[in-house]
């Protein structure tokens, strides 16, 4: 989790964000506007610039609110820290009042609006659209002393060194002017500025350094003087903060020569004061300025005094505690020599050291760095690995387990499955050879491959496995005559055949049954008969049928001979008739009687169309049976008519049928120089003018090329 | 420990393959995708390369359990025949003939029971109980209805989804709880809502389990598969052949 403080973009003034907001306005809204205007175009122009205004205002106040950090969202620590740079109350209200003026100006600009949508003149509209702009604009400027501090607040807030809150850090904190910053200087390359006076260092530093391969953040921390809490000025709390909410390892340096001009009672005092804020971190006593003076040098009382702070005697100190503890190290008799104390291994991740060191003989230096980080490495690991152990699912996911529960109801795991399982524990499963998978064959064979298919199909008799099994057999599925108890109903059958078998022998053996009995037998005998038979009555009915049929036609005939006489009567009927329609076609005028319009439809509708389908058989019927049965007269005529007309039309204008060949053969030659050029025909699409005038003339302005 | 697996770029293994206890069905024409499963498990149960209708989203299309498999009715004869002659004789294959031919999707079933969507045939329910030999609840997952994509479980547990991304109607805060249990009362295994593939929550379409193992897509993350392992008993429990391939 780290923040980016120096993101935010600048804060406009009030005056400032006036001006972006009136000359935006100006800038990116229509400017002319005439009396002679139409009224809606007034107001709406008036409305624009309203609601423009409104709308860069809101854009700005918004990106101003959502850029600067919630105090509530981010990291404790940085809240803190904010709250004691800041004052959080002030940061809030200045935050809250540019979202109250983002929501006044949003009213302002609904009611004006609404007002100038009753506007009856341009001039009402303009005084509207004034007094809109104006009252936004005072709400800015109301809230002036927001902006300006906003604006401090975003400069002081992007020159805090990026500091990550959740990562491997080093404090260091004591009185001031005890080397703190030295120590910095000495094992990063922040380059923190030193000086021999008190609270040089005003604010938090951050300088990297390495160890174990992995980047380490080591605070500088302004010194902190002992006095109650609600004394301390800024520059001390921010000392407090970081230790009150960073994990991590602390240094507390002690000036031991007490050359910082602060005596050993006070920093001993102070240590038992701000002790609750080490509570669970590994804490290091650092004594520093070692080439001038050590804790071995110190009178008793003074020893006394700072051994008092964690609560041991100076001897218990100068024996070295359970410095041994870090006798794992590589560098241990290193440690030895610097390590003044040790409280061992940590307890609730508490842990003690006491390191002498200097930055001058730059004794201890990477003693001390050592020990530090090896602390908060332990610590960290312990509890990421407690977390892990808190990660556990079961402890999140809500898992609905049965109230009841059946019994029978127990999984199916194959005992091979179980084997395989048990093997592969105790390590057995190594010899096993591993089996050819098809991925494995489909790369050797490569082109060759086959999927293996009936390789895995379960069969009775291996030789049955390649069996070819037809799909279609003689045009019929069979899939569909498939009958899963084919086998138990052809059993069944066989069973009843060698029952009978089994029967018949023993009659016969019993004499029971002769010999040529069995052609004789009643049920094979009588089907034959009835067959016969059966035949017979057959061919009776075909007959019959012949019959009436040949009856039904006579019928008819006769009764067509008494519609139209005898067969000559017919022929002149039609005549009548077809000359009856010529004169109509020809004169229609001339014509009032209906039967004959009715018959002339007739004609043309019904007969026309039937004659398609009855053209061919009816003359070779007519031939054959001598004209028997004329189905349709008026039909019958027509067909021949059209029969006639159509070979006169072909044969029309030549003398014999070479002539027409000829004829022909001239067309096709004079027609195949055209055929061959493709030539556009009448079918073809035409257009007679691709430009057309009236579609490429005149002026046009820009982006009006609208003709199509 | 679940495996994953991916079929052709895609990780929705559970619209592709089709895991139970005594068989397993993957599409023909993938050998990769076919020997994760035969690593793992033809050394206990038939793997076999099916296609219904001439389509490989085999395991959307079937359902089945350790009794039976049930296909769509556009199976083809010779598909049928294929699977009745790779399958044992105690698994019992029969067409279903079902309006909603995704059988997958709209039935969800173990060993001993099995949910149904809503809407499903009044034969299908009775096929189901006589095939699969297991009792069949009409059930909605968190409002939907196709409680075969939304859950996946094995006789020992399973993943349902919570929360329906679409409400489908205005429930009580506390229904999608309630509804878990009374799904874990009815199936009568342990139940928790969970996601597949990287947050997907469909999940019987993102995984297949039996009783002993379970595949899942690739995408799944290192949380949703210790769910999966969790839930389905597979904790501490090592592929047999761990033969992880990719595509």
């Amino acid at each position: 989790m780290s923040y980016n403080f120096t993101r935010i973009p600048p804060v406009p003034s009030a005056e400032e964000l006036v001006n972006i907001a009136l000359s935006y306005t100006q800038r990116k809204t229509p400017t002319e506007i005439h009396t002679s205007f139409k009224i809606s175009r007034i107001r709406s122009f008036y409305m624009r610039k309203v609601k423009t205004t409104q709308q860069v205002l809101h854009k700005k106040l918004t990106e101003i609110l959502e850029r600067f950090p919630r105090l509530d969202d981010i990291h404790p620590f940085f809240a803190d820290l904010m709250n004691v740079l800041y004052d959080k109350d002030h940061y809030k209200l200045a935050l809250g009042q540019l979202n109250m003026a983002r929501s006044l100006i949003g009213n302002l600009a609904r009611d004006y609006t609404k007002m100038l949508k009753y506007g009856d003149s341009l001039y009402r509209c303009k005084q509207l659209k004034r007094a809109a702009l104006g009252r936004m604009c005072t709400v800015i400027k109301k809230i002036k002393h927001s902006f300006d501090y906003l604006e401090n607040v975003r400069q002081h807030l992007s020159r805090i060194p990026s500091i990550n809150p959740t990562t491997r850090t080093l404090i260091i904190c004591g009185y001031p002017n005890a080397g703190k910053s030295s120590f910095v200087n000495k094992i990063t390359r922040a380059n923190v500025e030193v000086e021999p006076y008190a609270f040089t260092t005003k604010s938090l530093l951050i300088g990297h350094t390495d160890y174990k391969y992995v980047p380490w953040q080591v605070m500088d921390t302004p010194g902190i003087l002992d006095h109650p809490l609600e004394e301390r000025n800024t520059i001390e709390m921010q000392s407090i903060t970081a230790l009150a909410h960073l994990s991590a390892s602390i240094l507390y340096f002690i000036d031991l020569s007490m050359h910082s001009g602060f005596t050993l009672e006070e920093q001993a005092l102070l240590f038992k004061h701000i002790k609750p804020l080490f509570g669970g971190k590994p804490l290091i006593i650092v004594f520093s300025k070692s080439d001038i003076c050590r804790f071995s040098d110190l009178d008793h009382d003074a020893q006394v005094t700072v051994s008092s702070m964690i609560g041991v005697s100076p001897a218990d100190i100068l024996s070295g505690g359970n410095r041994h503890f870090w006798a794992q190290q590589e560098n241990a008799s290193e440690i030895n020599e610097t390590l003044l104390w040790s409280s061992g291994p940590s307890i609730n991740g508490s842990s003690v050291d006491i390191v002498e060191l200097s930055t001058l003989t730059e004794n201890g230096i990477n003693i001390c760095k050592q020990i530090s980080c090896e602390r908060l490495l332990a610590l960290r690991e312990t509890l990421k690995s407690i977390t892990r152990a808190e990660d556990d699912l079961t402890s999140r996911a809500r898992i609905a387990t049965p109230s009841t529960k059946t019994t029978d109801r127990a999984p199916i795991i194959p005992q091979s499955v179980l084997d395989a399982r048990e093997r592969k524990a105790s390590g057995m499963d190594v010899d096993v050879p591993t089996r050819e998978l098809e991925r494995d064959l489909a790369l050797r064979l490569q082109g060759d491959y086959r999927p293996t298919i009936r390789e895995h199909y379960i069969v009775e008799n291996e030789d049955q496995r390649w069996d070819i099994i037809p799909e279609f057999l003689d045009g019929k599925n069979i899939a569909d005559f498939v009958d899963p108890d084919i086998d138990a109903k052809l059993a069944a059958l066989e069973e009843e055949e060698a029952i009978l078998v089994e029967e018949e022998n023993r009659m016969r053996e019993n004499g029971e049954l002769d010999d040529f009995d069995i052609p004789h037998d009643h049920h094979i005998q009588r089907p034959q008969s009835e067959i016969s038979t059966k035949g017979e009555r057959l061919k009776l009915r075909a007959n019959m049928v012949k019959e009436k049929a040949k009856a039904r036609e006579q019928k008819w005939e006769e009764r067509k001979k008494e519609r139209y006489g005898d067969q000559q009567e017919g022929d002149e009927a039609m005549q009548r008739g077809r000359s009856r329609t010529r004169d109509i076609d020809s004169d229609d005028d001339s014509s009032s009687d209906g039967e004959i319009r009715k018959k002339k439809h007739k004609v043309r509708q019904g007969s026309v169309a039937r004659s398609f389908s009855a053209t061919r058989p009816i003359p070779q019927r007519s031939q054959s049976k001598n004209r028997a049965a004329p189905r349709d007269a008026w039909s019958l005529k027509l067909v021949n008519d059209a029969v006639e007309t159509d070979k006169g039309r072909r044969e029309e204008g030549f003398k014999s049928s070479e002539d027409k060949k000829r004829a022909r053969k001239m067309m096709k030659k004079v027609q195949k120089e055209h055929f061959r050029g493709g030539k556009m025909g009448e079918g073809d699409t035409h257009v007679d003018n691709r430009r057309p005038k009236h579609l490429f003339t005149g002026k046009m302005s820009l982006g009006t090329r609208d003709r199509r | 420990m679940a495996i994953r697996t991916q079929f052709e770029n895609s990780s929705e293994v559970g619209v592709f393959a089709k895991l139970t206890s005594a068989y397993c069905l993957t599409p023909s024409g993938n050998p990769q995708f076919y020997s994760t499963f035969e690593g793992e498990l033809s050394d206990h149960i038939p793997v076999v390369q099916a296609t219904f209708a001439g389509t490989k989203v085999i395991g959307r299309l079937s359902v089945g359990n350790s009794k039976g498999l049930l296909v769509p009715h556009n199976t083809t004869d010779q598909e049928l025949q294929h699977l009745r002659l790779s399958l044992p004789d105690s698994v019992v294959v029969q067409r279903l003939e079902e309006r909603l031919s995704a059988l997958g999707n709209i039935i969800a079933c173990n060993d001993h029971v099995a949910l149904l969507h809503p809407e499903a045939d009044l034969n299908t329910e009775e096929i189901i109980r006589d095939v699969l030999g297991i009792d069949v609840f009409r059930q909605t997952i968190a409002g939907n209805q196709l409680v075969g994509s939304y859950c996946c479980f094995s006789n020992q547990g399973g993943i349902v989804l919570l929360f329906s991304i679409i409400p489908l109607f205005q429930v009580h805060p506390m229904t999608p709880i309630s509804e878990l249990e009374e799904l874990s009362n009815l199936l009568e295994v342990p139940l928790v809502a969970g996601t597949v593939n990287r947050g997907s929550d469909v999940i019987g379409s993102g995984m297949v389990a039996n009783d002993w193992c379970a595949f899942c897509g690739l995408d799944t993350t290192a949380t949703e598969m210790s769910l999966i392992d969790k839930i389905l008993n597979l904790t501490n429990v090592a592929p047999l052949h761990f033969t992880q391939l990719s595509g």
